[in-house]
């Protein structure tokens, strides 16, 4: 294990030659090693994968003969050829969600990948699976399921509403949650961030539609504004764009324009209020389910 | 070493919790089955190499919220449950090989082929499902040493 170890090191380390060239940006395909001979390129930022797609000649295996570094955005190859796909998303924490509603929790996707790093689980992904039906990952202080040794998980009674959505606790930081400022269900109520207490007016479903309702209301990007700092408040379901929303990692993109669901000013306090922001990946913008 | 008995428990808590079957209704794959039967795309028994790679890059994007290409201990702060983020920050101080108190690409990379390197023990370069298995049955040796790594934290 240790020289296999030494061996990786040894390969990622090497001084490579600039040897491949890129087919062409709109394909997103990379040739590298045709000679044979040790070779690496550099990646575009927004680089979030890597695969091979065909092999050329050599033997090409992941960790062992060819690999990428997403920190220093390099492929290199040292005995494999090979074409590679490269899946680039824009290199701003902020465009192109993936369209919709989460099927699962993304706490709980979070915690397994760094269980995996840490080495506590050998892998981490969900897969495409159906995971509408899955536990939710529970509320802290909640019970875990399912036992250790395995059986299964009822889905808590009534947390899946008919239609398919999650519903739950939207939280930030600092032990806070999106709130509907009152807890009022009234039209142009305000979003704002409150210490989290489990009430209806921090209970949010994601529809299918993409939707984030909250006591019978949508939320609503209001008059459509797509300026940074627009409000952000509930309003009756019309299925307008302002009131599509999409999971991307933590982040909680309108499907209007894609800036971020923001905590305004970064001030983490229950009654800041919850507005529209450029998304950055920062702390502020980060939300957990 | 004196929480020992509840940080165990929470660790297994930790794996119980974000590893439930998909549905209620199919008869009961193991927590441990079921995220291999995820990662094994190819439905070939095996997660092999590639299979593995993808798993380390979307574990890796996941968590790399600012885009910047390391995972720092303020983004693995941001999961809101505190209990486990503190045992996962100690337990990944040994994947910070250079110590910088954050993870770049390479060091994932190196700290997850090497949990598959351990795991791999008939050294096919691939993971069965017993080997998988296996490798979980190891959590509570594996918790011990990350307790006795860091008695005094």
């Amino acid at each position: 294990m240790k020289t296999a170890l030494q061996r990786l090191t040894a390969l990622v380390s090497l001084p490579l030659l600039l040897a491949g060239n890129i087919a062409s940006a709109a394909q997103q395909i990379i040739e590298l090693g045709g000679n044979g001979a040790p070779a690496n390129v550099q990646l575009p930022r927004g680089t979030r994968e890597v695969d091979l797609v065909t092999q050329r000649a050599g033997n090409c295996r992941f960790g062992r003969t060819w690999g990428y570094d997403l920190t220093t955005l390099e492929l290199w190859v040292n005995g494999c050829a090979g074409s590679f796909r490269l899946t680039v998303a824009d290199p701003q924490p902020g465009a192109a969600p993936a369209a919709g509603a989460p099927d699962s929790s993304n706490a709980a996707a979070a915690l397994a990948a760094a269980a995996a790093i840490a080495g506590i689980a050998i892998l981490a992904s969900r897969g495409n699976q159906d995971h509408n039906q899955q536990a939710a990952y529970p509320p802290q202080g909640g019970q875990y399921y399912p036992p250790p040794n395995g059986g299964y998980y009822p889905p808590p009674q009534g947390a899946y509403p008919p239609g398919g959505g999650r519903q739950g606790a939207i939280r930030g930081p600092n032990n806070l949650c999106l709130d509907m400022r009152g807890g009022a269900a009234v039209q142009g109520t305000e979003l704002n961030v409150f210490r989290c207490h489990g009430g209806p007016n921090q209970s949010f479903t994601w529809t299918p539609r993409g939707e984030l309702m909250v006591q019978g209301l949508c939320l609503d990007i209001a008059n459509a504004d797509r300026n940074d700092g627009a409000k952000v408040v509930t309003w009756r379901c019309n299925g307008g764009p302002n009131q599509r929303w999409a999971a991307n990692g933590a982040q909680i993109q309108s499907q209007m324009n894609s800036k971020c669901l923001d905590i305004f000013g970064g001030n983490l306090n229950s009654g800041t209020p919850v507005i529209m922001y450029s998304c950055n990946g920062r702390a502020n913008q980060r939300w957990y389910w | 070493m004196r929480k020992f008995p509840f940080q165990m428990l929470a660790f297994v808590a930790l794996l119980a919790g974000i590893t439930a079957p998909a549905s209620a209704q199919t008869a009961q794959p193991t927590v441990s089955r079921q995220i291999f039967s995820d990662a094994d795309a190819d439905r070939d028994g095996y997660v092999d190499l590639n299979e593995f790679h993808r798993d380390i890059a979307a574990s890796f994007v996941l968590l790399d919220h600012d885009r910047d290409g390391y995972i720092t201990r303020e983004e693995i702060s941001s999961i809101p449950d505190k209990a486990r983020v503190k045992l996962l920050l100690r337990a990944l101080t040994a994947a910070d090989r250079d110590g910088d108190g954050r993870l770049s690409f390479k060091e994932v990379i190196t700290a997850r082929m090497t949990y598959f390197d351990q795991a791999d023990t008939n050294h096919d370069d691939r993971i069965s499902l017993d080997e998988a298995l296996a490798y979980d049955a190891l959590l509570q040796k594996r918790i011990r040493e990350i307790q006795g790594a860091a008695p005094g934290k």
